[in-house]
């Protein structure tokens, strides 16, 4: 008995991730999961996650890291939640010509972000310390995020099921060690065409983004972070909406920078 | 039409007896941002004891969402006295304010005069002693912060305290970027960075210089610039303990009690 009922929800976990993945594809929006999915809940949604990661490996995708959300504290009680939540990324995710097509997205925005490049693999019991131990270098990034839900509006459990609103993301050239300075209080400043739409310190992602990268090495349910996987920390400032004709750059201290046109 | 003496006298009186006033421009709206300067030199003067002086000036509406909240496109600015200076690690009576909010700025300290008109960010780089870690204590005279641009202005720019770090650090970094993450007893509140400040600290004190030369002001050597929140100004309560942590900058920190 109990038996049948885990098929039937991984049958349901892999209609679902179809759902999302085709509805990415499609550009189109659909209603959220927790509106219409009795009975979803964290397990699950991981579950749904994992069937559209599954889904994209099977069309030739690779796996080159993980992405964290709902880092910040403002973020957190907008939602409703007391945790971060995490999502992994595929390396078609990455754009190489510093240029987001809008024609490939729903609704996305930007937001800066720290980025870590492993050299070793992290353990499920592992420390702040210990990822900065692993860090062969951070990365300046900007991730656009985009929402397969309509308007963009979701409860905890549908971001999750969706991948936490992974998009797109552009990382910087740079890969600074980092040692010597407190990753916790670099700046960073986000400019569209210039004018500065916002700014913060590192510590914006769960008061250290080395944390953030350890609470997701202790977290995830399929994988571990590995040697080799780009982890981006959470976004630092409030998301900005992209818009055609945008040049969107971030500078952080200490670090570097990064930056795309929005075509 | 109001009278400059007038004014300052209701704010003076708002101030010492901590009942706040109606908005100047509810009562006048049409007020100007330059009768509102003169009401603030009016209230100066006032404040102004024997032992006070002048000793640098804070900066206000430097942010875009500050100035789009208040319809502005341009920063506002007040003196900042001898007695509303203090050294970090503070005790504050909040019974001795209205309705006081906290922010963390850069303070800027000047090694030379800066004389507008045409001063550069430039100039104000090479006139520089250093940079400071600051709180700024912020806090209207006007009833439950009901502002427009005039009346705050009339109003100090708002503020009530500066608490500044002892180290002067000389500016060698690109201050746009300096980080700082302000928490409430250990908890973090907001994170924000130099460029916060009107893009970059540099160009608010060269807007200050200039914005001052046609007063004959000059800003002279030892005084310091409160260059913007870096950050959307909080409210304290009695007990809560202030700290503010500047990447290259170190930190500074205040206590509140009172709380009748």
């Amino acid at each position: 008995m109990s038996h049948a009922v885990v098929t039937d929800r991984a049958t349901e976990s892999r209609r679902l991730a179809d759902e999302l993945h085709t509805t990415r594809l499609a550009r189109n929006e659909i209603e959220t999961l927790t509106s219409r999915v009795p009975g979803l809940d964290l397990d699950w949604a991981y579950e749904i996650q994992q069937a559209g990661i599954d889904l994209r490996l099977a069309e030739g995708e690779r796996l080159v890291g993980g992405k964290l959300g709902f880092t910040s504290v403002a973020m957190q009680r907008a939602m409703g939640v007391d945790s971060p939540n995490y999502g992994w990324l595929t390396g078609s995710m990455l754009i190489h010509d510093r240029a987001v097509h809008l024609d490939q997205l729903i609704h996305p925005k930007v937001e800066p972000e720290i980025g870590f490049l492993l050299g070793t693999d992290l353990q499920p019991d592992c420390t702040a310390s210990d990822v900065l131990e692993a860090t062969i270098g951070v990365f300046p990034c900007l991730e656009i995020v985009d929402s397969r839900f309509r308007d963009f509006r979701f409860e905890p459990l549908d971001n999750i099921a969706d991948n936490s609103s992974a998009g797109l993301l552009v990382i910087g050239d740079a890969a600074v060690k980092p040692t010597g300075f407190d990753l916790a209080r670099v700046g960073a400043v986000m400019r569209i065409n210039g004018q500065v739409v916002g700014t913060a310190a590192g510590a914006a992602a769960l008061d250290d983004p080395a944390e953030a990268v350890a609470w997701m090495a202790r977290s995830t349910r399929t994988r571990g972070l590995r040697s080799g996987d780009l982890v981006i920390s959470g976004g630092l400032t409030a998301p900005v909406d992209l818009e055609a004709g945008m040049l969107v750059s971030v500078e952080i201290d200490r670090i570097g920078e990064a930056h795309f046109r929005v075509i | 039409m109001t009278d400059p003496k007038t004014a300052a006298e209701a704010l003076y009186r708002a101030k010492q007896t901590r009942v706040p006033i109606t908005a100047l421009t509810e009562t006048d709206p049409s007020l100007t941002a330059l009768n509102a300067y003169e009401i603030q030199g009016n209230l100066v003067d006032l404040l102004m004891g024997e032992e006070d002086q002048i000793v640098g000036y804070k900066l206000g509406l430097t942010s875009r969402p500050m100035q789009e909240l208040l319809g502005v496109d341009e920063p506002d600015y007040g003196p900042v006295l001898s007695s509303m200076v203090f050294d970090d690690g503070v005790t504050v009576d909040l019974d001795e304010y209205i309705q006081p909010k906290v922010e963390a700025e850069i303070a800027l300290m000047l090694a030379k005069p800066l004389r507008g008109p045409g001063v550069t960010a430039a100039q104000v780089s090479d006139s520089l002693s250093g940079a400071v870690a600051a709180i700024e204590m912020v806090d209207s005279r006007i009833e439950n912060w009901k502002i427009k641009l005039p009346d705050t202005i009339a109003d100090l720019a708002s503020s009530a305290a500066a608490v500044l770090s002892s180290r002067v650090v000389p500016v060698d970094f690109d201050v746009r970027l300096c980080g700082m993450v302000i928490s409430r007893n250990g908890a973090t509140v907001a994170t924000g960075a130099g460029a916060a400040a009107l893009g970059d600290p540099l160009v608010a004190v060269a807007w200050l210089a200039n914005t001052l030369a046609p007063f004959g002001v000059v800003l002279e050597p030892g005084h310091f610039v409160m260059t913007g929140a870096l950050h959307a100004a909080f409210e304290v309560e009695p007990g809560d303990y202030i700290q503010a942590h500047f990447d290259r900058l170190g930190s500074v920190s205040m206590t509140f009690k009172g709380g009748s």
